[in-house]
């Protein structure tokens, strides 16, 4: 497959400014007092198995339980006691720790030369957390770059990438709440999509042993993304239809054995330290808090005013339109992205707190951005034929991403409640920063 | 590679060695804590703030002395003395047990000044408080 376009300058361009302006929010954001420091709420359960490993080498979490919080984690911290073995079992699972290690060891090596307290907690440590998921949201950004100019041109790309970062709450989820698992769900989704796309285009063991590899992080990182790993075998049924795509895996199956193996030895560790802490491989690391599979919040979580996705980011309707369109790419994702997103959307309204607490628009969602983004550019691309729809197509991006911004900055600002926000009180404040 | 792409690779070597000799012992480190709420004052005007189950703060490594206040409370029929560890730049310094709720405060002799600005003092508790609260910290005397 070539590109579309040979430079791809405009969506490098993109990405660098955009990188740019995400550093310079991060620093915002810290300097200002906006946010605590970034080592809370869940991006504390998603970090602490760093410094149980490296620093106290105390895989049980016993070791930083004693030294943090004298003994016991705080209800915060999702981290609780195991009934009947009465040992630690962390609600979030490994994978955010595994894709902060680099990151934590730098800055585990600058404390010690700076003499900083090496708890695994201090400033460097702090921001090493929070700037790793600001990291993995740029990667996540030119993976999608390089998966979209496949398949669209540089134009359509830039203005995808652009799109999905300012109209959407990824943006959010790069620099403020950026030690949660969202930043790098969306770095390894678009990865998915990306050796997917290349896997269904030519045979490669390296390519089923890296999709080996990201399948078994999307596990590590976010249990419920299991779902995303359908797009691998149901990729290409819209183009060849379920018969032709069932007989190509056959003749695959020994690459698809391979990525299977893969995946098992990543996800491996967690099954380990699950059995450790509770005698059992698979748990519920929740505990009581669960599913309620037969009362979901469907309308909650797409259009409510609490944490509606697409209340939130409008922008993603002119994605699903690009679905229907009859672009190659897109059509390969059209059952694969309708059979996923369906299921994910299910499970995220059956979660007992359907709006996941403390967010900024429906953080659930942010982890299939990159498959939104796929329509989206479908949709650019179609625009861009004719003027008319370029200027209409337009208009409704920027006023989407302007509204996305001002959502985000109050927010930020603590105008916008955490949660369960009304009309009327979304009215009340309705772009105003104080 | 080209003469291009050494200088940036030089530029950057030598940005990198230029900041790790800065932060081997920057001046801002002496404002640096860790682990404290935010400060309270007690009805006799008293000011304090906690600690979680970890804290550490700088004193400049002039410094000879370093008067530290501390207390606990006993507001739960359940709640046990507290074990409190001082350490000075990862060495032990004082260990004290509060077993009532009047204040303590602890004298810590500082080793000869070393070629860093700051000392890091450490506290740590052997078990807290509900809501991860470890011991109150006055103000701290440095002479």
């Amino acid at each position: 497959m070539t590109p579309l376009s040979s430079g791809g300058r405009r969506s490098a361009a993109i990405l660098i400014l955009a990188t740019m302006i995400a550093a310079a929010a991060y620093v915002f954001i810290y300097a200002t007092g906006r946010a605590d420091r970034p080592i809370r709420s869940d991006g504390f359960s998603y970090y602490v198995y760093l410094p149980a490993w490296f620093i106290y080498h105390d895989p049980t979490l016993a070791a930083v339980a004693d030294d943090c919080c004298g003994g016991e984690f705080p209800p915060f911290t999702a981290i609780i006691r195991w009934p009947g073995t009465r040992r630690w079992v962390d609600a979030h699972p490994i994978g955010v720790a595994v894709m902060q290690t680099p990151f934590f060891l730098m800055a585990h090596a600058l404390t010690r030369w700076s003499n900083l307290t090496p708890d695994g907690f201090t400033l460097y440590y702090q921001h090493a957390a929070g700037l790793a998921g600001l990291a993995w949201t740029v990667a996540g950004l030119w993976t999608m770059r390089a998966l979209l100019r496949r398949h669209f041109t540089d134009r359509a790309t830039a203005a995808t990438l652009a799109a999905l970062l300012f109209g959407t709450s990824l943006f959010h989820y790069a620099t403020y709440d950026s030690s949660y698992s969202h930043a790098y769900s969306f770095f390894l989704i678009a990865t998915l999509l990306d050796l997917t796309d290349r896997w269904h285009g030519r045979r490669s063991r390296t390519i089923a042993v890296l999709l080996g590899l990201v399948s078994g992080l999307i596990v590590l990182t976010r249990h419920t993304n299991l779902l995303f790993l359908l797009f691998v075998p149901l990729y290409a049924v819209a183009n060849s239809g379920i018969r032709e795509t069932v007989h190509a895996l056959r003749e695959r199956a020994r690459e698809l054995l391979l990525m299977a193996a893969v995946a098992a030895l990543v996800i491996a560790p967690q099954l380990a330290l699950y059995y450790q802490a509770t005698g059992r491989v698979l748990v519920s690391s929740y505990g009581d808090l669960g599913f309620d599979f037969a009362h979901p919040h469907i309308i909650g979580v797409l259009v409510s005013v609490q944490k509606g996705l697409f209340f939130w980011s409008p922008l993603l309707v002119l994605a699903v339109a690009g679905f229907l369109r009859r672009s190659t790419m897109a059509r390969n994702l059209l059952v694969p992205a309708a059979v996923v997103l369906t299921a994910n959307t299910y499970v995220i309204a059956s979660w007992w707190d359907w709006q996941f607490g403390a967010s900024f628009g429906h953080r659930g969602f942010v982890d299939a951005l990159p498959v939104f983004g796929v329509g989206l550019a479908s949709t650019f691309e179609w625009a861009s034929a004719r003027r008319a729809r370029t200027v209409a197509i337009s208009i409704i991006v920027v006023l989407a991403v302007g509204m996305s911004v001002i959502h985000m900055i109050q927010y930020w600002n603590g105008v916008l409640p955490m949660s369960d926000l009304t009309w009327p009180r979304y009215r009340a404040v309705f772009l105003r920063f104080k | 590679m080209t003469a291009r792409h050494g200088l940036w690779l030089f530029v950057a070597a030598a940005a990198l060695v230029a900041a790790l000799a800065y932060l081997r012992d920057p001046p801002w480190l002496i404002t640096i804590e860790s682990g404290f709420r935010a400060w309270e004052t007690d009805s006799r005007g008293v000011r304090a703030r906690w600690t979680g189950g970890h804290a550490s703060f700088f004193v400049p490594s002039g410094a000879q002395f370093v008067t530290v206040p501390l207390r606990t409370t006993f507001a739960r029929h359940d709640d046990g003395p507290v074990a409190v560890t001082v350490t000075i730049d990862d060495r032990p310094a004082d260990r004290v047990t509060l077993a009532d709720d009047g204040w303590r405060a602890i004298l810590l002799r500082l080793p000869a000044a070393d070629r860093r600005r700051v000392r890091r003092v450490d506290i740590r508790v052997d078990r807290v408080r509900s809501g991860n609260r470890g011991v109150q910290v006055g103000e701290v005397l440095i002479r």
